[in-house]
């Protein structure tokens, strides 16, 4: 006969298997060096450079080893930015690619001592969809909302709300101006992701980033108490 | 995309039985648009995607017990109504099984099942 059934092979196996392998050996290593490592996930123009930029800067100042990895479709400008804090800051240009990957990273950071930092930012490229499938190894994932997209973003993408650790809105310096409506974005915030960490913040004026910086060491102590012994606490 | 990868036979492929999350933020009609231009002059080349959605079910601390969601833009318990962020499906991305096409010049070892 030259006509046999088709064979069904159960395989069962992630598509994305070969990321998540990759940034579960990641988060192993940061782990085990003690480096506290956020995955900053938003849509384009929420505020995450300029975030992560004061972030970078008050961390500094309070005595941590920090660096930061950006991702972007083209343009080195983020990581010029970033580096404006005094930090050391890579930029992965991903032409075209709406999203960082587990071994874009990985690459980032051969020949580089990250084992010595206290805390290492990754800021993904501006996107509320892909990001979302994509594990980089991160211990806190970061999304970002800024009162300037409206109250119902977490609705439209509860999956990467849903995925995320803690959730920051940025610019809330222009909440009046814009009519943010707190309430309504905080309930929709614990819609998706009920019981989920909020911080407000201004990164223009300052407002909220001590919150967001006393959290951060506070993580920080969870996985490498050593590393909390010489810096101070933020003013 | 790794599918082919996954083949271990030279054997065409006639179908890949896939589970797509709610949550996966993966669409059905993107990911056969892609697959499509991806699998192109592989064993995959002619497959088709048999796409199964997974919805999202929720574990309820209060109930004790799973719950389908009946929104995920509203992560509570459908019964009694607490917000739950347990959950236990929904954020599948798995490829299921594969179903081989036999060569019509080989027929031999067809009945061994991988």
């Amino acid at each position: 006969m030259n006509t046999t059934p088709p064979r069904i092979l159960t395989v069962r196996t992630q598509i994305l298997k070969k990321n998540d392998e990759v940034a579960r050996a990641m988060r192993s290593e940061f782990l085990a060096a003690g480096v506290l490592v956020c995955n900053l996930v938003s849509s384009p123009g929420t505020g995450k450079t300029t975030f992560l930029r004061e972030t970078l800067r008050s961390l500094l100042a309070a005595g941590h080893k920090v660096a930061a990895i950006v991702g972007d479709l083209e343009t080195d400008n983020d990581a010029r930015r970033l580096a404006e804090s005094g930090a050391p800051a890579k930029q992965i240009m991903t032409h075209g690619l709406c999203h960082l990957e587990a071994d874009m990273v990985q690459k980032e950071l051969v020949g580089w001592d990250w084992s010595s930092l206290d805390f290492l930012f990754i800021e993904n490229v501006g996107n509320l969809v892909c990001p979302t499938s994509w594990d980089l190894g991160e211990s806190i994932r970061v999304a970002l909302l800024s009162v300037t997209e409206g109250e119902d973003k977490p609705l439209k993408y509860p999956g990467l709300f849903n995925t995320a650790d803690v959730a920051v809105i940025t610019k809330v310096d222009l909440a009046e101006i814009c009519d943010f409506q707190r309430d309504v974005a905080l309930a929709n915030i614990q819609q998706v992701r009920p019981g989920m960490q909020v911080f407000e913040v201004s990164a223009k004026t300052g407002i909220g980033l001590d919150v967001w910086i006393r959290y951060l060491q506070s993580r920080l102590t969870e996985i490498a108490p050593h590393r909390m012994t010489a810096p101070q606490q933020p003013k | 995309l790794e599918h082919r990868a996954q083949t271990g036979t030279s054997d065409e492929i006639q179908a890949i039985h896939l589970e797509i999350g709610a949550l996966s933020c993966v669409h059905p009609d993107s990911l056969r648009f892609s697959f499509a231009l991806a699998s192109d002059q592989t064993p995959a080349a002619n497959a088709e995607l048999v796409i199964t959605i997974v919805p999202v079910v929720v574990f309820c601390d209060v109930c004790g017990r799973d719950y389908e969601l009946e929104s995920i833009q509203r992560f509570r318990c459908p019964r009694c109504d607490t917000p739950t962020a347990h959950i236990v499906r929904g954020k599948e991305l798995d490829i299921v099984a594969i179903e081989l096409k036999e060569k019509s010049c080989r027929s031999s070892a067809s009945e061994s099942n991988g």
